[in-house]
């Protein structure tokens, strides 16, 4: 009864909002897949650029003969970066939405004193929360095939897509849960985004530099990122399904802790 | 019952309470009166489980707190002292999710008590004043007929219109059974409500009192002026004296002896009124050091 309660309050309240980012997702790859299509028409003329360029940037920005001659790797290989990003923001969002607001607005107070445990309440919570992901990832996995369908002549493979589709859920219930524990321990929405933003472009950029440069390599892999390679998914058109199931359940570890602190800590709101 | 014993919580090195104890039976309004920050908020949330103590023993009817807690919630009815629920929720749909938390709300009871209480059930919580978010917390906090009633300064905020409205509903809710604990600094209202009353200072209960002791704490001003013959009062505590205004500290039990006193004698203007705040608790502390 509780548990349905908050759920479906949830649910409502946080409607608009995901409707919005869904929606930023979608126009996002409805502006870049049909562009995929142009730019592999010019292939040729961008690798005659991209022979002049130093080794490493290629690198860093997953800029490969390989991978650009494909259509899935030109939006894997940057515009995969967008969306990372995006998800990152996202989760981080509506992690604070659910549980720093509720300190900062002093309406826990309220929740924790009626009938249900704390644990019942932080669940449903975080159950909203991992529905409304995996609602923008289908949509987006969806819809990224669908515009590819449409827009892109070439050969392609949808097991690959498929991949950049559990790779954004996987980023997503990743940073979703470290959300919530910084919306638990600091009680403000703002930091907690402003932390999740910071630890996304750490962990990608990082990856990036530790592929380019082997002093470097540790960046790499601390990153999520390494080990759900954008260019060996689409050179191998092979989705590193196991990381990402392990990635997912770092995220559900880091929810566990999260639960755990959230039932023991004092509410002075 | 409600059980307080002994209670200690620190916020580190700072003392939020110690040593705070009382019980509060079926049928019984006990008044936990101290200024702001003395420790009524902390000791209203231990007894909810939303902090941790550091000592001491909470029951809530047969619910040992904070380990049993969750089989009392649905018997505990809880206004926090600032309410804040969802800005942008309508009142009627707050409702609706504040009901689907009890197995069963009397919907007939909840309207009637919206009536009564004025509630516009349209509006956003936005749109609602101070005092009007008040009462939809008051309501929150009645409408499942809770067993334990815990109010943390109910009446802050609220005209006096709604203040009465909120005495009677609380004189209602005790009738029917419910143990009432019921924070405020105004002790006036605490003197009309409660059966029993705590003072709490720097987070020590240092006095537990039922009403009719408390009552014989109660004093009253009287600032007179052009006083022909002081020494015709000087049975009376005189608090202080400034050329010829005169301050006494009168019993509310000696009122009308002193009333009849003064009339006896010539004097210019009189005016009676209630010890500020600071000036009752003055009162206390006095006594104890």
């Amino acid at each position: 009864m509780v548990f349905a309660n908050v759920y479906k309050k949830e649910m409502k309240w946080n409607l608009v909002s995901v409707i919005i980012w869904t929606s930023v997702f979608v126009g996002f790859c409805f502006l870049y897949i049909p562009l995929s299509d142009e730019l592999l028409k010019q292939a040729d003329e961008m690798m005659k650029l991209l022979e002049k360029m130093p080794q490493f940037l290629l690198q860093m920005f997953n800029f490969e003969a390989e991978i650009i001659s494909k259509p899935e790797g030109l939006f894997g290989s940057e515009g995969m970066s967008f969306v990372y990003i995006l998800s990152a923001i996202y989760a981080a969002m509506l992690a604070g939405s659910l549980f720093s607001k509720e300190f900062e607005n002093k309406t826990i107070e309220y929740l924790l004193i009626k009938p249900g445990k704390r644990l019942t309440l932080f669940f449903s919570k975080a159950f909203a929360m991992y529905t409304y992901i995996s609602f923008l990832s289908a949509v987006f996995t969806i819809s990224m095939m669908q515009l590819f369908a449409i827009f892109v002549s070439g050969d392609y493979s949808n097991k690959v897509l498929l991949g950049f589709g559990v790779y954004a859920l996987a980023v997503q219930v990743f940073f979703g849960s470290i959300a919530v524990l910084i919306s638990i321990l600091t009680k403000k929405s703002s930091l907690n985004t402003a932390i999740c933003i910071g630890l996304t472009i750490f962990m990608y950029f990082g990856d990036s530099l530790g592929r380019s440069f082997d002093h470097l390599k540790w960046m790499a892999k601390i990153s999520i990122f390494h080990y759900i390679p954008l260019t060996d998914t689409i050179i191998d058109e092979k989705i590193f399904l196991g990381n990402s199931l392990i990635i997912m359940a770092i995220g559900g570890a880091v929810l566990l802790l999260s639960s755990w602190i959230f039932n023991k800590t004092d509410v002075n709101v | 019952m409600i059980i307080a014993e002994n209670l200690k919580k620190y916020y580190g090195k700072y003392r939020g309470v110690e040593n705070v104890s009382f019980k509060i039976e079926k049928n019984e309004i006990y008044g936990l009166i101290g200024p702001n920050g003395a420790g009524k908020t902390t000791t209203i949330r231990i007894i909810l489980g939303l902090l941790k103590k550091d000592r001491g023993f909470v029951k809530v009817g047969d619910h040992i707190i904070p380990h049993y807690l969750h089989h009392a919630k649905h018997k505990i009815g809880y206004l926090p002292g600032e309410v804040n629920f969802y800005g942008n929720m309508e009142v009627k749909e707050f409702l609706r999710f504040n009901r689907r938390f009890y197995k069963d709300i009397n919907r007939e009871y909840e309207n009637e008590l919206c009536d009564y209480l004025n509630i516009e059930r349209n509006k956003r919580f936005k749109e609602l004043s101070q005092g009007n978010r008040k009462i939809v917390g008051i309501l929150q906090a009645v409408v499942h007929k809770p067993d334990y009633l815990i109010l943390d300064e109910p009446t802050n905020g609220l005209d006096p219109l709604l203040q009465n409205k909120l005495y009677d509903l609380l004189e209602k809710e005790r009738e029917r059974g419910a143990a009432i604990l019921f924070s405020s600094h105004n002790l006036s209202e605490v003197e009309r409500l409660c059966q029993r009353v705590g003072i709490i200072k720097n987070g020590e209960l240092i006095k537990d009192l039922n009403i009719d002791d408390f009552s014989e704490y109660s004093r009253k001003l009287v600032t007179i002026r052009g006083l022909s013959k002081p020494e015709h009062l000087d049975n009376f505590e005189v608090k202080n004296k400034n050329g010829q205004t005169h301050v006494y500290t009168v019993k509310k039990s000696q009122i009308k002896e002193f009333m009849k006193k003064l009339s006896e004698v010539a004097f210019e203007d009189v005016q009676i009124r209630n010890p500020t705040l600071e000036e009752s608790f003055m009162e206390f502390y006095q006594e104890e050091k």
